[in-house]
């Protein structure tokens, strides 16, 4: 699945819009005390909100004003963005994945299924120094950081 | 007299044996992030730095600036043997870099880098040394009126000259400042857009967005990069140093590199890419071979490397002195000073002194060290690069995780730093700059503070922004600011149709 060439300022802009809309609301939902600060919590929010509209508004009119020219770097990261967006959607549940696991089975053992998963994907050309990799990593790094650096981390339901 | 004293015993204390590690640890992994392709300095030191959470925060500063400048001297040598920058700042000597390498003169070109940055990082620290007192003691003078005219403009400033287009600079700025709205707020107390979710009553932590938006984004971007297929790597060809004809084309383009870097690194926006353009283009300029440039001019090296460093120095005197980031990197910096509990700003040099002149110090002892690494032992470095990307990718994300959990002992905050990876993905796939963003989720706070704090000041008169010469200054130099880069590209453009139409 390829990148489709969207009008990316537009999109931004409408993007942008959606987010003043909920960021306003909720700066709205702000409760407001009377205190020596004469401004309160609201006006900054509100300030960016109007900034945020403005850039939203400037971003979408530069599409309309050039829709048929894009500029070089534009062109440029819509060649970068045409990748397999599936490949990263994977990634990013994979990682996702790891991170909803982690203190259910702990550190080391779904560390080392992370990169298990990620290394014999990613690497295919030498699958046994993925596994070997993967393997090894997982342990090691839980003993360096857990034990002897003391950094916490999750031991998971095996207590490893 | 007592700054002398100051920089004294900042050298006693850079110099303990235990500062001298860390100095070395931070150079070293400092290289290595610079030789990895697309893994910049802020991204690395966003990764090191939850790492550093236990350690004295003086040795912790140390080997994070050891590590930034690391990274400043690693980043050229992708450039030159893979013709990767391993930063947006090595661009240019990927220009004439590669094609020297290409021309069997790897060595000449990475020895010019190696002294270039050494000369550079050198004259950069000694400016700097003689710079941050004078600046700390004019900084004495701001009041919170004066601190937000400075902070909008430096905003300004890096929204402009990051990426492509001012109004996207912006728009990830104001981003990023709506994101450091979230929590509670400091002067009334009240929660703002935390939904009811206790782990963001204290906002959003920088870190994790830091990491997010500079590290897991270039991890999946790189990721993508890898299955397109692998760079080739040229080997070291040549002896690693210059011949004669070579020295005397490259002296007077570092120390022009140099100043160039160093002043334009004080200035914030753009940081060290835009001086290694400024200083490629002076050099180019200025040439009888102009043509040759591209080519494998040693010339084109040599300035930019310079300043790239020196560039680096320079980022460190608005940070020191006014608590002013200019680039994502001395963000992250001084992100880290907040951590060990310090606000950076003028009163830093004055309460603080042995801590920061520690740093200052330090940073000769790292460019000594990096010129040792960068020079005989490059070979080693080089070999980094054959390290399969399918292996290293995964284990940098697992050292973020590592990093990121150590902070809370949170999944929460491994979800919010994975959101803020695939936010800074999609903006480079847009060609977003994370960098407004990131020095926004810094200097977001202050910005609010001050602006209120005038407020409250002046009873709620806006006039109190025009009550200083400071103050008109800065927004002086901010409406020019939005003048040059916004409103005269738009008028501009506007223009161009109607002459294409005329003729």
């Amino acid at each position: 699945m390829k990148i489709a060439m969207l009008p990316v300022n537009a999109t931004l802009g409408g993007a942008g819009l959606v987010v003043v809309a909920a960021y306003v609301y909720g700066t709205i939902q702000i409760p407001e005390l009377q205190s020596g600060d004469p401004l309160g919590p609201r006006v900054f929010p509100f300030g960016l909100a109007v900034l945020l509209a403005i850039c939203s508004v400037l971003l979408a009119c530069q599409d309309l004003r050039a829709v048929k020219k894009s500029s070089a770097s534009d062109k440029q990261a819509a060649n970068d963005g045409a990748t397999d967006l599936r490949l990263v959607a994977g990634i990013v549940c994979g990682v996702a994945f790891y991170y909803s696991v982690l203190e259910v089975v702990g550190f080391a053992l779904a560390t080392s299924g992370f990169l298990l998963g990620s290394m014999l994907y990613f690497h295919r050309e030498s699958p046994v120094t993925a596994i070997i990799t993967a393997l090894a990593f997982g342990p090691a790094a839980y003993y360096l950081f857990g034990k002897l650096l003391e950094v916490q981390l999750p031991a998971g339901l095996f207590g490893i | 007299m007592e700054s002398f004293s100051y920089i004294l015993a900042g050298f006693a204390t850079a110099l303990q044996p235990v500062n001298i590690w860390y100095t070395f640890i931070g150079c070293l992994m400092g290289t290595v992030v610079g030789v990895l392709p697309g893994l910049g300095p802020a991204a690395g030191m966003a990764l090191l730095l939850p790492i550093t959470f236990g350690m004295n925060p003086t040795s912790a500063l140390i080997m994070l600036c050891a590590m930034y400048g690391g990274a400043m001297y690693g980043g050229s040598t992708t450039s030159i043997l893979i013709n990767t920058p391993g930063e947006s700042s090595s661009v240019m000597t990927m220009l004439d870099g590669y094609q020297m390498a290409k021309k069997g003169r790897a060595g000449a070109a990475l020895a010019v880098s190696a002294i270039g940055s050494f000369f550079a990082g050198t004259v950069g620290m000694l400016l700097l040394s003689l710079l941050a007192v004078p600046f700390s003691q004019f900084a004495l003078r701001f009041g919170p009126a004066e601190n937000f005219t400075l902070i909008l403009f430096a905003m300004v400033m890096v929204s402009a000259l990051t990426g492509k287009s001012m109004v996207r600079g912006m728009f990830a700025m104001v981003l990023g400042l709506i994101v450091c709205t979230i929590g509670i707020d400091l002067q009334s107390g009240m929660p703002r857009y935390t939904g009811g979710i206790p782990e963001v009553q204290d906002g959003i932590s920088f870190l994790l967005a830091a990491v997010g938006l500079f590290a897991m984004s270039e991890v999946f971007c790189t990721f993508e990069r890898h299955m397109k297929g692998k760079a080739e790597v040229l080997g070291i060809e040549g002896p690693l140093w210059l011949t004669r004809d070579e020295w005397k084309r490259s002296y007077m383009p570092i120390i022009r590199g140099t100043f160039i870097g160093f002043f334009k690194g004080m200035l914030p926006g753009g940081g060290a890419t835009i001086a290694t353009m400024i200083a490629y283009t002076v050099e180019r300029s200025i040439s009888k071979e102009k043509e040759k440039f591209g080519t494998g001019m040693i010339e084109g090296v040599a300035g930019p490397e310079a300043a790239n460093n020196a560039s680096s120095c320079g980022s460190m005197v608005p940070l020191f002195t006014l608590g002013l980031p200019g680039t994502g990197t001395t963000a992250v910096l001084m992100a880290a000073l907040i951590m060990f509990g310090l606000q950076p700003g003028p009163l830093l040099l004055h309460k603080n002194p042995e801590l920061v002149w520690s740093v200052i110090d330090s940073m000769y002892l790292g460019n000594l060290m990096l010129l040792i690494l960068n020079l005989p032992l490059i070979s080693i470095f080089v070999r980094i690069l054959y390290i399969p990307t399918g292996i290293l990718l995964p284990l940098i994300v697992v050292i973020a995780t590592i990093g990121i959990y150590s902070i809370n002992n949170s999944v929460f905050d491994l979800g919010v730093m994975l959101s803020f990876g695939v936010l800074g993905y999609v903006f480079r796939k847009v060609n977003i700059s994370p960098a407004p963003m990131v020095l926004a989720l810094v200097l977001g706070k202050p910005l609010e503070q001050s602006f209120r704090q005038a407020m409250t000041i002046s009873g709620g008169h806006p006039a109190v922004f025009l009550s200083s010469a400071i103050c008109i200054f800065f927004l002086g130099l901010t409406v020019a600011a939005l003048f040059v880069y916004l409103v005269l590209p738009m008028l501009s453009t506007r223009k161009k149709p109607t002459a294409a139409a005329a003729t």
